[in-house]
């Protein structure tokens, strides 16, 4: 690894560790996929383990390339997690709207990344599978079916099925986990926090939008010169600006090469 | 005499001569469209008066002389071994006609129809000089026959006068050739009768004055390339086969006729770049480790040695006088006489510290050196004894006190490779004989600014050659090393007189025809890394000369079997011997032009593997008046002393047992004992399987047996089979018992994953002269996650063993990575962290074994827990895991960073460059590669301060495993490139 190389490139891209994790079947897989593919499968196999992949966006003159780390949601992976979100600078915990349980595991995960992790990693709660409920305020339950994931080892129900055996308390919806809640939950805990759908891309960019904004790209860029680009920490400058991802949101992924 | 007609002089008796000799081709031959090479020879029987020699034959005899035309095949093993195929008298029935093939380029071909009243034979040849001495050889013959005499071919038949024309394959059984040479040979060609028989080649094959090709040894045997169905050469096969059997006989019964002694012997080699001695070479001479002498005070000039030539040349050895003759420069004179030489060594002081108790020196010291005239005269002109005489001065000097006690044996110089050998007076009797030879290789092939020296000593019974050789130098010229040492090996070519013969002949031996061959010189193999890597390994902090040692030249020359193939080399622990130069170096000494390699090396071969144990091997880095260092090397080899009548009491009673073994006209009768369905049960990668046969010989003669392909051309068994024996020789009544195993490897799991798990094979079994048995093997094999790929395994509906025939996954609903794998990084990540050296610790293979079969068996969801022996710790288990997760990666068809991507690697500079070519390869691979680094990143991180590099230094060459099918050469992906590669993502 040279100095030479990491550091006398101005535009030279920043790299952010960043960690997805969540309940099983919550939609992580389905978020990255939007987010470097933009695209949507139903049906997915589970994840085993972790995958792994990266995104290039821009963020004014720098060059931001996430690599995303996406973890398996069973439990019985559970124990790989650490060598997942160690050295992260960047974590999203996924919860299902119409799952309510899925909310408390990940607040579990959210005090795990807070014990455990870096101490400057920034996380943002991500709320997915809207578009199963009514937009905002409204009562018009969606299709049930079309966000599902199919993790036969220990995704006991599909949330279809659930929140309408379950549900229906104020609204007619599967929603069980209102926004209001999810929101001041983040507040307290010093999230990010947006409610999104994998399947049509609401929220999506935002959310890794925001993470961008909140990463203290100077600090990794001088720790990535110190000769270590994996170990970014301590509290420093702020990034300011805008992000701007070079790639719209619709535009396929080679679009974002930068 | 040329070298062909002393090679077919070597199968005759004493009574005949070869007078002419040409090579050949045979197309009569029609079992086989290859063309068959042959000698065609002229072999005369009574003596003729005067020499011997072929050219001189005109000469008048006094017996009516008789000829015939020897059709002589090669033995299958050797290239130098000739027996007679087809004999055709010389007689007024022969008929020999000669044409010129026409079509064709030059060189002019010459085709020879052979005619007798029976029959012809056609054979063409190139070689028209010594195909013309055949053919006059012939026509004197059959003029002598001729009563009306000077008659000229070709000419019609006349009417026959002596014996009709008889063909080699009819049998004669009278003469029992063991029994020793037989007088009676009156009368027409009555003498041709023992080489009518087949069993005449006993005596061939076992009096001979020389050693049987070294290489038999190490190569094995060859047989003819028969299939079920299809024998090609039985009677070649039934004589190899015997032989071998008679050697292992001779072996077990050496007792009987030899005694043995062990002899120590110091071998050392130095390229001394032109210069003259001019420091003390004791550390090189005596050894490092030798106790110091109590007198250190008293440097002693030593005594120079009294030369050998004298006593060499005047004993009753013949042919050490047509040795110097031919080959001469060699025999030096005594260093004493050699006033410059004498200044040359007294002029530096000797090492006092070193001076040694006698008794503990080596028996016979060997030193080469290379460079040592690095003069054009030197070159192109015979060398003076100069050199010679200044290096064995400095030689005897270095022996110190000791030298009074040694003898110079001999030396021999081509140009700047000289080789000098020196033994302890009380034991220069045990040499029998020496013979030396040259061989140069160098500029325009006889330049002798590359080649070799050579020494041939017969040593009591047992023949030592040694051969100090300096081979062609620069990195890229492997090849051309390759074919140096193959050409060194074809020149050598020492003069020799077979012993217990009353013959005047010369003969020669090639090098292989010896009992041991030592092998010593800069033979300028390199490594096959940069320039930095090299040094960086070769740095005090790294020191990882095993690492070097993998791309060595030698040893990869060695093991794809381009050069030097049979030879054994003692393991290296010293730094490579070369270059060395005043300035620019780097901080260790070695030259910075030149990448350091172990260019001076001393390799054996023996054919008895427990007749030569080495010691020591080491290079001498105190010594540094060369650019090279000198290596030195001690074995201590066993010697016989064989007596020759017992030897041929032993040799006949073996026969005897033989009986009628080679000409019998009955059919070999076998019994199989056990069933011929060989039932090899479950199958599973890495544990070996054996069953046994057991065939017994029912018949009335010895009986050969070999297992041969069921089709032309095909192996005689899949590899995975090992077959022992895969051919022998059973005695009347005798049992024995085939050993049949298998063994599945990475190699061959990999494609009996893919394939029907039930297994069925045939074997083969052929009795020579008889009939085939089929033997059919039936197995089932247990299907593995191990040497699998990833992206068949990332498709697999469950456990391989039990789904792995199941229609994969469609792609798009392939896993993001194996179950397998993240079983057992997830097992290590919350059972094993405990555990600080996993890794770098083996595992036990029983439990890697327990953990891949509930890899292959179980579903993987934690549901069912493996049963580990309870004697197993939780340390021996994780380090199990370890192991198993390993041997997972190391053995997947291709490896996690895929071959294809190898070179763009090597030019990552930092950890997104990693990304960069993570993002080029299957989204599978990409997470396995960033899982395991992910979990290894974890541990080192716990880890000491050097976990990482150790952790990046075992996963190299697993996870960027380099493809077994490359080249040789500087690889793709060098060990430091994968290590830095890896340490980007570990450390």
């Amino acid at each position: 690894m040279s100095d030479a190389a990491t550091g006398s490139q101005q535009d030279k891209s920043v790299q952010v560790k960043l960690v997805l994790l969540g309940e099983a079947a919550v939609g992580k897989s389905s978020i990255v996929l939007r987010f470097v593919s933009n695209e949507f499968q139903a049906n997915k196999e589970p994840t085993i383990g972790a995958a792994f992949l990266t995104q290039k966006c821009r963020l004014e003159d720098r060059v931001l390339r996430y690599e995303i780390w996406d973890t398996a949601g069973q439990e019985r992976f559970h124990s790989l997690a650490p060598m997942y979100y160690r050295n992260a600078q960047a974590a999203i915990v996924v919860y299902d709207v119409t799952k309510a349980a899925s909310l408390d595991k990940a607040k579990s995960w959210v005090k795990e990344l807070q014990r455990q992790a870096n101490p400057n990693i920034v996380i943002a709660l991500a709320g997915n599978k809207v578009d199963l409920v009514a937009p905002s305020s409204s009562s018009t339950p969606a299709t049930p079916s079309s966000e599902t994931e199919d993790e036969p080892d220990d995704a006991t129900a599909t949330p279809g099925e659930e929140a309408e055996g379950q549900n229906g308390g104020d609204t007619d919806d599967v929603r069980q986990v209102p926004t209001e809640e999810a929101q001041a939950y983040a507040t307290e805990a010093g999230l990010l926090f947006f409610e999104t759908s994998a399947k049509t891309g609401d929220g999506i960019v935002e959310i890794f939008t925001e993470i961008a904004k909140k990463i203290p790209i100077e600090h990794i860029l001088a720790s990535s010169r110190g000769g270590n680009a994996a170990r970014a920490g301590g509290a420093s400058g702020q990034a300011q600006g805008n992000v701007n991802l070079t790639e719209n949101a619709n535009k396929p992924k080679d679009a974002c090469n930068c | 005499m040329d070298r062909l007609q002393s090679a077919v002089t070597l199968s005759l008796r004493v009574t005949e001569t070869c007078t002419a000799a040409a090579e050949v081709i045979d197309l009569g031959e029609s079992s086989s469209n290859e063309s068959v090479r042959r000698v065609l020879a002229v072999i005369t029987h009574g003596y003729p008066n005067g020499t011997d020699s072929g050219e001189n034959s005109n000469a008048e005899v006094s017996d009516k002389e008789e000829g015939c035309l020897f059709l002589m095949r090669y033995d299958n093993n050797s290239s130098t071994e000739l027996y007679p195929h087809l004999l055709f008298p010389i007689n007024l029935d022969l008929n020999v006609s000669l044409r010129q093939r026409s079509g064709g380029d030059a060189p002019a071909e010459f085709e020879v129809t052979i005619r007798i009243p029976k029959g012809k034979t056609v054979i063409s040849s190139r070689e028209m000089h010594s195909l013309s001495a055949v053919l006059e050889e012939t026509r004197r013959l059959k003029a002598i026959q001729d009563p009306n005499s000077s008659l000229v071919l070709p000419t019609s038949p006349k009417s026959p006068t002596g014996p009709s024309s008889t063909i080699a394959k009819s049998r004669f059984l009278e003469h029992d050739p063991v029994d020793g040479d037989n007088d009676e040979f009156e009368g027409h060609w009555e003498w041709l009768h023992f080489y009518l028989s087949r069993r005449f080649s006993r005596l061939l094959s076992f009096r001979q004055p020389k050693p049987r090709d070294i290489r038999f040894h190490t190569k094995g045997f060859k047989l003819s390339e028969a299939s079920a169905g299809m024998p090609v050469d039985e009677d070649g096969d039934i004589i190899n086969l015997r032989d071998q059997w008679v050697y292992e006989r001779l072996l077990e019964h050496k007792e009987e006729y030899s005694s043995q002694r062990s002899i120590s012997l110091r071998i050392g080699t130095f390229n001394v770049n032109g210069k003259l001695p001019s420091q003390s070479l004791a550390s090189w001479v005596l050894g490092r480790t030798k106790k110091v002498s109590l007198d250190e005070n008293s440097p002693k000039q030593p005594t120079m040695p009294t030369d050998e030539k004298d006593s060499i040349e005047h004993e009753s050895h013949p042919i050490s006088d047509s040795a110097s003759v031919v080959t001469s420069t060699s025999f030096s004179k005594s260093a004493l006489n050699t006033p410059d030489a004498h200044t040359l060594t007294s002029s530096f002081p000797s090492t006092p510290g070193l001076l040694e108790d006698p008794s503990e020196l080596s028996d016979i010291f060997v030193f080469g050196f290379q460079e040592v005239d690095l003069s054009t005269e030197g070159l192109l002109y015979r060398a003076s004894s100069t050199r010679d005489d200044a290096w064995t001065a400095a030689i005897f000097q270095a022996l110190g006190k000791a030298s009074d006690n040694y003898v110079k044996l001999t030396s021999k110089q081509l140009a700047g490779t000289l080789i000098i050998i020196i033994i302890k007076k009380e034991l220069r009797s045990l040499v029998k004989e020496i013979s030396a030879s040259t061989a140069a290789v160098g500029l325009l092939g006889f330049i002798a600014n590359k080649g070799a020296a050579a020494v041939r000593l017969l040593i009591n019974s047992t023949t030592v050659t040694f051969v100090c050789s300096h081979l062609a130098a620069f990195d890229e010229y492997v090849e051309r090393r390759n074919s140096d040492f193959a050409e060194v090996a074809r020149k050598l070519d020492f003069p020799i007189t077979p012993r217990g013969t009353r013959s005047m002949r010369v003969l020669s031996a090639n090098v292989w025809e010896s009992d041991m061959v030592f092998w010593l010189g800069d033979l300028n193999y390199r490594i096959d890394l940069p320039d930095n890597e090299i040094r960086t390994m070769l740095s005090p902090e790294q020191r990882e000369l095993d690492t070097l040692l993998d791309f060595d030249q030698l040893m990869n020359a060695i093991r794809y079997q381009n050069a030097f193939f049979g030879f054994s080399e003692h393991d290296i622990d010293f730094l490579p011997t070369y270059r060395f130069s005043d300035l620019p170096r780097d901080n260790i000494g070695y030259d910075m032009k030149r990448k350091p390699a172990w260019t001076d090396r001393i390799l054996h071969m023996s054919a008895n593997a427990k007749a030569i144990e080495q010691s020591t091997y080491q290079g001498h880095h105190d010594i540094d008046m060369s650019d090279h260092r000198p290596v030195s090397a001690d074995f201590t080899v066993s010697i016989d002393d064989s007596d020759e009548r017992k030897y041929h009491r032993t040799l006949k009673s073996i026969f005897r047992s033989l009986g009628d073994f080679e000409d019998s006209e009955e059919a070999p009768s076998v019994k199989i004992l056990d069933e011929s369905e060989i039932n090899m049960g479950d199958i599973i990668y890495g544990r070996s399987v054996t069953r046994n046969i057991r065939i017994q010989n029912t018949g009335k003669n010895a009986c050969g047996f070999r297992f041969i392909p069921l089709e032309p051309g095909e192996p005689i068994c899949k590899e995975w089979l090992n077959v022992k024996p895969l051919n022998g020789l059973l005695l009347p009544g005798e049992t024995t018992s085939i050993e049949i195993t298998v063994i599945i490897d990475e190699r061959t799991a990999s494609f009996l994953n893919h394939g029907n798990p039930s297994i069925s094979e045939n074997l083969v079994l052929h009795l020579l002269r008889g009939t085939d048995h089929i033997f059919s093997l039936i197995g089932s094999y247990k299907k593995t996650c191990f040497a699998n790929s990833l992206s068949r395994l990332v498709r697999t509906r469950g456990p391989v063993r039990t789904k792995g025939d199941e229609p994969l996954l469609p792609e798009v609903n392939a896993l993001s990575a194996p179950r397998e794998l993240m079983f057992l990084v997830e097992w290590l990540m919350t059972n094993g962290l405990d555990v600080p050296d996993i890794f770098l610790e083996p595992g036990n293979e029983d439990l890697i074994g327990i953990i891949r079969e509930h890899l292959d068996t179980q579903p993987l969801d934690n549901t069912v827990t493996i049963q580990f022996p309870t004697m197993a710790s939780h340390r021996d288990i994780t380090l199990a895991f370890g192991g198993a997760l390993l041997q997972f990666l190391g053995s997947l068809t291709e490896p996690v960073i895929p071959w294809a991507i190898h070179s763009r690697c090597a030019l990552v500079q930092d950890r997104e460059g990693v990304f960069e070519v993570l993002d080029e390869v299957p989204s599978f691979s990409r997470n396995v590669f960033v899982t395991v680094t992910a979990f290894l990143h974890f541990i080192a991180q716990s880890g000491g301060e050097d976990t990482s590099a150790q952790l990046a230094r075992v996963f190299a060459n697993v996870l960027l495993k380099d493809n077994p099918r490359a080249t040789p050469g500087i690889p793709l992906l060098t060990p430091l490139q994968k290590r830095q590669f890896l340490l980007l993502t570990i450390g």
